[in-house]
């Protein structure tokens, strides 16, 4: 017996055929096709749907496609025939509304799809990853009162998670970025980011493999690197094989044993190369912990049980661990992960919809406000149509034809200014996205469709309220704007004056946070890395020596230099402090985590640090050692009065060590501005390897340069001198903000452009309806200047109604985004003000390019026909 | 010796690649021959991979040229109750398929060598 069909053909499938296919062949072919679909029946549902599809559109020839009857042919061929030509002449008739038109669809499609598309490659991040909901971050804290930190709890606190039969696989990774890592082929280095992870890699994530195979990590002398990272070591050749030497607190050489395809741009985890933990047995990064667990994971039920596990050691009895699962992590990371190269930011999201649904609403409204424009023009032809007896099905079908028209050329230009244009606006705007052509034609054409079906329904509906007989008798040119599209041309100004404000104020506290002072000199200073990472004395003391002598002479070379105020190995005051458990040592108090940074005996004089109580360390100083210098937010703090009086507890795992306080520095920013200046503590300790700080004469930033250079080649002949300035660094700290800036401006700018072509086709109209006024009031004797005013002041009362009504809600708005930042600027009046104006002065040259143009005519033009 | 080939009457009446195709798989399939049948066996005999508007098209055209003729044959339920059509070729398609290949092989006997790879 026949398997019976459960699922039949899709009944629109076959309804369409019987539409447009001849009559006496339908029979067969709907036999054939049911019998085809029967034969499909095996793949899946999409599959299925897509092939049947295929086919079906395949009937579309000419020899099974119905003739037209003599009838048909003028009823509906000739029909359609005559609206694409009057669509057409519409079009060239009203050249100018048009084009706007046209413009307004493209710019408000485009801009659209772009914000759309980060939205959604924002809320996809990590998807793709299979086990995306069954991975989890281990995560830890020694008490109660401290931080959880992400520093792996099973190697930590050597946890045995066999006992956890809910862990399916434990990888244990340490993150090392671009200054830590580098692979080298002969003598050329290539930094990049990387994981040193155990073998279970790929049976957590789903990265692509371009060649090789999943288990090369299980092989202690593979490592696996991204295509691109490849294509930067080996250029046209195939990697696979190839050996590389990984450099870092490590060295060794490994064989590429597999190639995985680029990282895509949904992806919070971004890596240039895997490195196979197994392969050393120590490695220096800080390691983390993931952990895949099974199907029926109860996050709850596991972290209770999880909590007390680092406890069986004594030492750790008040030790508390947890786990974070690795699917909210990306938007809500309460610790920092090394993992990560990006983090989501909720707020930019919800900004960026908010852009979205603004853009949305404005390219509507202004494509509303110039098809009425256009229509009105024409109420008598659609009058005299009514007359013959066109119901409004026909004048709609008319109306979607014209649309069609606009749809077909607005999507193709559309599409092809997006795609071109991809890489720029990635760039302008600073946003990480992948290329998809497919996804982009699908969105652009949804919201090319919604605006132009609403658009033009709005409209048709207005048109449709204008009377027969007012249509025909009175001169079209002289109906008023309707209402309706007064209040949308405000409605619509008002959103673009929201974002114009919000620009002004992100622009404004960003321009307060690069310029804000941090309570640290900034410019003339310069870091540079002479020397790779030193030998441990277990590794190789003999080397270690030797480096140890050429970082001495180094050292004196750079401070003999006269035009180098002051060398340091300091922290690099850039969110780099560590945090570390201290209290006062005569409390009873828990420890607390406080940020500490490791600084020489120069330190403060690079950064011009001011010591406001005791001493920095010096030389001459033996007890540095055990000494601590820490800066007035600390002080206040732990409620210190004399520094002399007290010390400081630090929390080790050899046990506690007492330090003493000998000076207190004025508070600077070591962190982004968005936080308060923290408690922070100096010690006096620095590895020789770290890069070398050197502030130098303003004017002698080229000679300075050239001996750095010569130095660098000194010491590493085969490789090239690079420095950062230290005011860049300090402002890259910024980049989310700026390019929140950037995009915020992008959008405004749009927003404006459609808002004022809506004022524009609105000024066009009155002008239009206006002209004979206008000739009256020349011929009376009134100057441009009056007449562009008695023009304007009805459009200017608009835009001061849009002002009253945007202004609460972007104060509101703002007031909300600033909330985020503990520096930061009060909204002022003045912002308002300057928005106000420069609204204003737009409106009026929007309005005065029509009516200077209708005031300059000769009077006689306008009036001789009455 | 050389054969000499009868003229076509018309000679817009020349056979497309796909049309000679189906043209001798009607024939194979004999009381078989209707759409979804046809494209199955250009599949298996031919190796060829083509939509089933593709097959109706062609045999709509081939019926037009006179070449097939058709008849209507029982409803099937694996068919939802349609009726298929059955395609016999007539005698002028069978007159031509024989001039078709009449040519081919007539072609094929001036190569010496029948082989192409010595060309």
């Amino acid at each position: 017996m026949m398997k019976r069909t459960t699922v039949s053909p899709p009944q629109f499938a076959e309804r369409l055929l019987g539409w447009f296919c001849k009559g006496k062949l339908l029979e067969e072919i709907l036999g054939d096709l049911y019998e085809f679909h029967e034969e499909l029946l095996d793949q899946p549902n999409w599959k299925r749907k897509t092939i049947y599809w295929f086919h079906v559109f395949h009937f579309l020839r000419p020899s099974l496609v119905k003739r037209l009857s003599g009838t048909q042919k003028l009823n509906y061929y000739g029909m359609l025939k005559l609206y694409l030509r009057t669509s057409f002449r519409q079009l060239f008739k009203h050249r100018l509304v048009s084009a706007v038109s046209l413009f307004t669809l493209i710019v408000g499609a485009i801009s659209f799809h772009l914000i759309y598309a980060w939205i959604d490659n924002e809320l996809n991040m990590d998807q793709f990853h299979s086990k995306q909901n069954r991975i989890h971050l281990a995560i830890s804290k020694f008490n109660k009162m401290s931080d959880f930190i992400s520093v792996a709890p099973g190697v930590f606190f050597r946890l045995d998670y066999t006992q956890l039969p809910e862990v399916e696989k434990v990888m244990v990774i340490h993150a090392y970025n671009e200054d830590q890592i580098k692979l080298k082929k002969g003598a050329i280095s290539y930094p990049g980011r990387a994981w040193v992870v155990d073998s279970v890699f790929f049976d957590f994530f789903d990265f692509k493999l371009r060649s090789g195979d999943k288990e090369a990590l299980k092989n202690p002398g593979n490592i696996v690197v991204t295509q691109e990272f490849a294509n930067k070591l080996f250029p046209d050749q195939n990697p696979l094989g190839k050996m590389v030497e990984v450099n870092c607190d490590q060295v060794g050489l490994y064989q590429i044993g597999a190639v995985i395809e680029d990282i895509p741009a949904n992806s919070s985890i971004n890596i240039d190369f895997l490195v196979p933990r197994h392969s050393k047995d120590f490695w220096r990064r800080l390691p983390t912990e993931l952990l895949l667990v099974d199907q029926n994971f109860d996050r709850d039920a596991f972290n209770t049980k999880f909590e007390t596990m680092g406890r069986v050691r004594e030492r750790h009895d008040k030790s508390v661990m947890s786990t974070l699962p690795f699917s909210t992590l990306y938007f809500d990371r309460p610790l920092e992960v090394p993992l990560f190269s990006k983090k989501g930011d909720l707020t930019n999201l919800r900004a960026m919809q908010l852009i979205a649904v603004i853009i949305l609403i404005v390219t509507v409204l202004s494509l509303a406000n110039l098809q009425t424009t256009i229509q009105l023009t024409m109420a008598d032809r659609i009058g005299i149509k009514k007359v013959m007896g066109a119901s409004r099905l026909s004048l709609g079908f008319e109306l979607m034809v014209n649309g069609l028209l606009y749809f077909c050329s607005s999507l193709v230009v559309a599409f092809l200014v997006y795609e071109l244009m991809f890489p720029y606006y990635l760039h302008l705007l600073g946003l990480d996205l992948d290329q998809d052509p497919m996804f982009d034609l699908q969105v652009l054409s949804l919201v090319l469709s919604f605006f132009i079906a609403v658009s033009f329904s709005i409209s048709f509906f207005k048109i449709m309220r204008v009377g027969v007989t007012e249509s025909l008798v009175v001169n079209t040119s002289l109906f008023r704007v309707p209402i309706t599209q007064r209040i949308l041309t405000t409605l619509q100004y008002a959103l673009a004056i929201v974002l114009l404000i919000s620009t002004s104020v992100i622009f404004l506290q960003l321009r307060y946070m690069l310029n804000k002072d941090t309570g640290l000199i900034q410019s003339n200073i310069i870091e540079t890395n002479i020397f790779e990472l030193f030998p441990s004395l277990r590794q190789d003391s003999v080397k270690r020596m030797e480096m140890l002598n050429l970082h001495a002479r180094v050292v004196n070379q750079l401070k003999e230099n006269m035009d180098i105020i002051a060398v340091s190995q300091g922290t690099i005051p850039i969110n780099n402090a560590y945090t570390q458990s201290i209290k006062r040592a005569d409390s009873d108090n828990d420890f607390e985590l406080m940020h500490v940074m490791s600084v020489d005996t120069d330190y403060d004089d690079v950064f011009g640090l001011e010591v406001i109580d005791g001493i920095f360390f010096s030389d001459s100083l033996e007890s540095d050692d055990n000494a601590v210098v820490i800066n007035e937010s600390a002080m206040r703090h732990l409620n210190i009065e004399r520094i002399d009086d007290t010390e400081l507890l630090m929390h080790m795992p050899g046990g506690d060590i007492r330090y003493s306080i000998i000076g207190v520095v004025k508070d600077f920013h070591f962190q982004h501005l968005s936080h308060k200046v923290k408690p922070l503590i100096l010690r006096n300790f620095y590895y020789a390897d770290k890069s070398f700080i050197v502030r130098h004469k303003a004017e002698a930033r080229k000679r300075v340069l050239d001996f750095m250079d010569r130095l660098h080649r000194d010491i590493n002949p085969d490789a090239a001198f690079t420095f950062y300035d230290f005011e860049d660094k300090v402002n890259a700290q910024y980049a989310n903000e700026k390019r929140m800036s950037n995009v915020v401006n992008g959008f405004t700018l749009v927003a404006i452009l459609l808002a004022s072509s809506g004022l524009f086709t609105f000024a066009y109209h009155e002008t239009k309806r206006r002209t004979k006024e206008i000739g009256i009031r020349k011929v009376i004797g009134a100057n441009r200047i009056q007449i562009l005013f008695v023009m304007g002041k009805s459009l200017l009362f608009n835009i001061l109604v849009a002002l009253l009504l945007a202004s609460p809600i972007a104060w509101y708005l703002m007031d909300v985004w600033l909330a985020d930042f503990a520096n930061r600027v009060e909204i002022s009046w003045w912002v308002f003000v300057g928005v106000s104006i420069v609204t204003c002065l737009l409106a009026v040259t929007t309005v005065s390019w029509q009516t200077l143009k209708a005031a300059g005519m000769n009077p006689v033009e306008s009036l001789r026909y009455e | 010796m050389l054969y000499k080939v009868e003229h076509i009457a018309m000679s817009k009446d020349y056979l497309g690649e796909l049309e000679e195709l189906i043209l001798l798989l009607i024939v194979m399939l004999k009381e078989e021959a209707y759409g979804l049948a046809i494209r199955k066996a250009l599949k298996e005999q031919a190796n060829r991979n083509v939509t089933i508007g593709a097959v109706h098209g062609t045999v709509n055209r081939l019926e037009k040229k006179g070449l097939v003729e058709s008849m209507l044959g029982g409803a099937t339920e694996e068919r939802g109750g349609r009726r298929k059509r059955i395609f016999t070729i007539t005698a002028m398609g069978k007159k031509l398929l024989q001039n078709s290949q009449d040519v081919k092989v007539n072609i094929w006997r001036q190569i010496p060598e029948l082989s192409l790879d010595k060309q």
